[in-house]
């Protein structure tokens, strides 16, 4: 078996990104022996960072030329392909064709250009960060407890499809005859210090009026999961495919393990900036839904920016949560750090940043 | 005869006297007790059984054959350890030997012990305790062997609290100091029983290989006791709530009772109600490898009642000024429920996991950890019983198949298209009728040119009696009418 602390040559796409940057350093901590090195398309990366980093590649991964350079005179043990795009607020729910070719050259040709210049150079190994969304973005059903076992191909939100086709891309049995050996992670909803898009949607909503408002019976389940956690999923894959390749083929649904009431997890958020709501009222979900149609005709009609549209809607009802037994098994996962200290820890942050910026406003 | 103040009652909640009702009528119990069979002695006890417990009496007298003595008995003998233990009028020093040594009487079928002080409620059981130790020496050693052992660290670990001082005088410090006790009262009668329903082949024995699952159903009823009768045990000095719980909210203990504390209070008693629920999925698990109904019963039962008490007590300031029952409808209701099977029971812990999630509070600094541990009860449940609804996928083997995926797209379409038929004949329908009746009406001399007038003048509604129909004609039909 392949000793761990070899000096494995590893590669971050999306290094410079949340989830990449983090998973960097920590990679950095854990094996002082791994070169690591990142490749992204904007490159503003904390100095630290920057000098314990082999390689920094600044690379656009929707041009296959572009991906192709990096590889000309590089060929790293292991790709942890986590770069993609998150289509945020209301281009979540977009159904604009134009925005679906933006998300689907990031994350579905991004992934292939990558799969295949790494696999033309000799790389051949990866690490896949997918999302939960390959089996949630599909808002009509609700998820309880799911496992690996659930189908693909309901996700119909642009992220999930993107998400979906790029998994699969990974994991086909095409890519593995060419000799990949890959696995992918789903994380859930993540938070942790750094975020700006999670947070800050529920934050917003303070400043809107708008906390006064539960849609449906508030019973629904919903995951979120700190950055850690997931930065640690990733880890434990990359050691994975480096020695016993027992994760090779696999995706993984990774989360905190403790689902949480999705309104439940909103009210919590605004406790945290000291706001408490004097009255929650429950909007049936008929009501709410067609009141979220109407509003989306106003906004067009008057177009402004919609908060409350069907596509919100069905999300704050639905309830979706995921087991995760396979990647405890399999890769050792365990969440260390629990939702409400990463809630915390995450709004702390978040103060921070709010008050960083009202200082640079004169 | 019931009171007026009863009567009273049930009158404004019919639902709860329908639940007590249907409790009497339709429970059959799973087996009965055969008195005629019995001895002297076990009548003697069956007749302490009754007069020392309220809750457990019932469902141990409906217990398999099996184990209805061994069971019996063992609530008994228990039940004589912890009378020498409450009492306070015997000394430490004669108190520390009795209950190290109270396995041991069990041999001597003679041994009583008539020094308990008057006021001791169960001082009875322990003055003709002959008649359990008679009783006890004629069941299978197999189970002498475990309630014995259970009653030898029942009764050292009872001791070793008896003679801690600090334990005596400032209650419980830490929280592991505080699970501990409960092990020593409750957790331990969990592995007793758990023993006995697997040596009776009534239990999986995959239970006794997960002894945290035992410890968490002891744990679990005797946390919501402690949650329950604070004021009470308050009253009586004893202080069960750990130093490490209260000491985040208020200075002094007494502090919590203070009513302009309530908020504190209440946040108090929440982290208690915290780390008893976290529990609460151990205990379903552990009923899951129950597998004879009366043994279900007699585990369920308990259980339910309390997350039901659970219930009642988060966020309820009485609990600081009294002491707190469920009604005895809700009893009545949870003990219907909780005598048919795991399912029934996983929904009762569900409906009071979400009772308990829609009484949390924001304000709550255990808030988030609440809701967890709430959605962590649905998430196990979920694990054995998974969810099936118009809003879940069919099965996980109802793959995307292209095939079937085309023909329902066909079909919705073939729908979407019957629909627009059938509204368009519908919409054809009533225009024909509609036409038929403006004719019908427009031939017998209906004059709608003087109506559309009329409207166009902004009056509605139609003239009241000949004489303003005439006026009317008058005024838009330059008077040619044929009146």
């Amino acid at each position: 078996m392949t000793n761990i602390e070899s000096p494995f040559k590893v590669l971050i796409t999306g290094g410079a990104g949340y989830i990449g940057s983090r998973l960097a350093a920590t990679l950095i901590e854990r094996h002082p022996s791994w070169q690591i090195s990142i490749l992204d398309l904007v490159l503003p990366i904390g100095r630290t960072l920057h000098e314990k980093l082999h390689h920094i590649f600044q690379a656009d991964v929707t041009s296959t030329e572009s991906v192709s350079h990096v590889f000309v005179d590089y060929c790293p043990d292991l790709i942890i392909h986590s770069a993609g795009i998150v289509p945020s607020r209301k281009k979540r729910y977009s159904t604009d064709p134009k925005d679906w070719n933006l998300v689907k050259a990031v994350n579905y040709d991004g992934t292939r250009h990558i799969v295949d210049a790494a696999l033309q150079a000799g790389c051949k190994k990866l690490v896949f960060t997918s999302s939960c969304t390959v089996t949630v973005d599909d808002l009509d059903h609700d998820y309880f407890f799911m496992n690996e076992t659930v189908p693909l191909g309901y996700a119909h939100l642009h992220y999930g499809k993107s998400k979906t086709m790029a998994e699969e891309y990974v994991l086909s049995p095409e890519v593995a005859e060419r000799g990949l050996i890959a696995c992918a992670l789903r994380p859930c909803t993540i938070i942790g210090e750094g975020d700006r898009a999670v947070i800050s949607v529920f934050y917003d909503l303070i400043a809107k009026g708008e906390t006064n408002f539960i849609v449906g019976d508030g019973n629904n389940l919903y995951d979120f999961m700190y950055i850690d956690n997931a930065v640690m999923a990733h880890v434990l894959a990359a050691e994975n495919l480096l020695t016993t390749q027992t994760a090779a083929g696999q995706a993984f649904f990774i989360s905190n393990e403790e689902p949480v009431y999705f309104w439940d997890f909103l009210a919590y958020v605004w406790a945290q900036f000291d706001h408490h709501p004097s009255f929650r009222v429950k909007i049936p979900t008929n009501l709410a839904w067609a009141a979220g149609w109407m509003l989306e005709w106003w906004t067009w009609w008057t177009r402004t920016a919609p908060t409350l549209d069907r596509g919100s809607v069905k999300d704050g009802i639905r309830t979706q949560y995921s087991d995760n037994q396979k990647a405890r098994r399999i890769l050792g996962y365990k969440p260390v750090i629990g939702t409400a200290e990463a809630v915390r820890r995450t709004c702390e942050d978040y103060k921070i940043y709010l008050a960083s910026q009202a200082k640079g406003k004169p | 005869m019931p009171s007026i103040g009863t009567i009273a009652y049930y009158l404004v909640r019919p639902s709860q006297l329908r639940d007590i009702i249907q409790w009497k009528v339709w429970h059959n119990p799973v087996h009965e007790r055969d008195e005629e069979k019995e001895c002297a002695t076990l009548k003697e006890c069956f007749r302490f059984l009754k007069l020392t417990s309220r809750s457990f009496a019932a469902v141990i007298q409906e217990l398999h054959p099996e184990l209805l003595v061994p069971v019996c008995l063992f609530y008994l003998v228990l039940r004589g350890l912890d009378t020498i233990e409450d009492d306070m009028t015997i000394n430490i020093k004669k108190k520390e030997p009795l209950l190290r040594k109270f396995d041991t009487f069990l041999d001597d079928e003679n041994w009583t012990f008539q020094e308990n002080g008057p006021n001791e409620k169960d001082r009875e059981l322990l003055v003709k305790f002959d008649n359990v130790s008679k009783e006890f020496n004629k069941i299978k050693d197999e189970y002498k062997v475990i309630i014995k052992d259970i009653t030898k660290r029942m009764g050292n670990g009872m001791a070793d609290y008896a003679l801690n001082a600090e334990f005596n005088k400032q209650g419980v410090n830490t929280i592991k100091d505080y699970e501990l006790y409960c092990h020593y009262v409750a957790g331990l009668v969990g592995e007793g029983l758990t023993r006995l329903f697997v040596e009776a082949k009534l239990a999986n024995p995959v239970l006794l290989q997960r002894p945290e699952l035992m410890e968490s159903m002891g744990q679990f009823l005797q946390q919501c006791n402690i949650i329950r009768d604070v004021r009470e045990d308050h009253d009586d000095k004893r202080y069960f709530w750990p130093r490490e719980i209260w000491s985040k909210h208020v200075d002094k203990f007494e502090d919590l009772f203070l009513p302009e504390n309530k908020e504190k209070a209440l946040n108090c008693s929440s982290e208690m109600v915290l780390t008893a629920i976290k529990r609460a999925d151990d205990c379903l698990f552990y009923m899951a490898g129950v597998r004879e109904q009366s043994v279900f019963n007699f585990v369920a039962i308990p259980q339910s009642m309390s997350i039901a008490t659970l219930e009642l007590c988060f966020q309820n300031p009485a609990i600081f000024e009294r002491n707190i029952k469920i009604s005895k409808g809700d009893a009545c209701k949870l003990m219907t429920h909780s005598t048919q099977n795991l399912q029934m029971v996983c929904e009762i812990f569900r409906k009071y996991a979400r009772k308990i999630h829609s009484k949390n509070s924001p304000r709550d600094p255990n808030f988030l950890e609440i809701s967890i541990a709430c959605g962590n009860i649905e998430r196990f449940i979920e694990s054995i019983f998974p969810t099936q609804s118009a809003r879940t996928l069919k099965s996980a083997s109802e793959a995307v198949d292209p095939e079937v995926a085309a023909r329902q797209k066909k079909e919705a379409e073939d729908s979407k298209k019957d629909i627009m038929y059938i509204m368009f004949a519908v919409g054809l329908t009533l225009a024909f009728v509609t036409f038929t009746m403006v004719l019908a009406a427009w031939l017998a001399g209906a004059r709608f040119d003087l109506a559309i007038k009329m409207v166009k003048d902004g009056i509605w509604s139609p003239p009241k009696g000949p004489e303003a129909v005439q006026q009317i004609i008058e005024k838009y039909d330059g008077g040619r009418g044929e009146l």
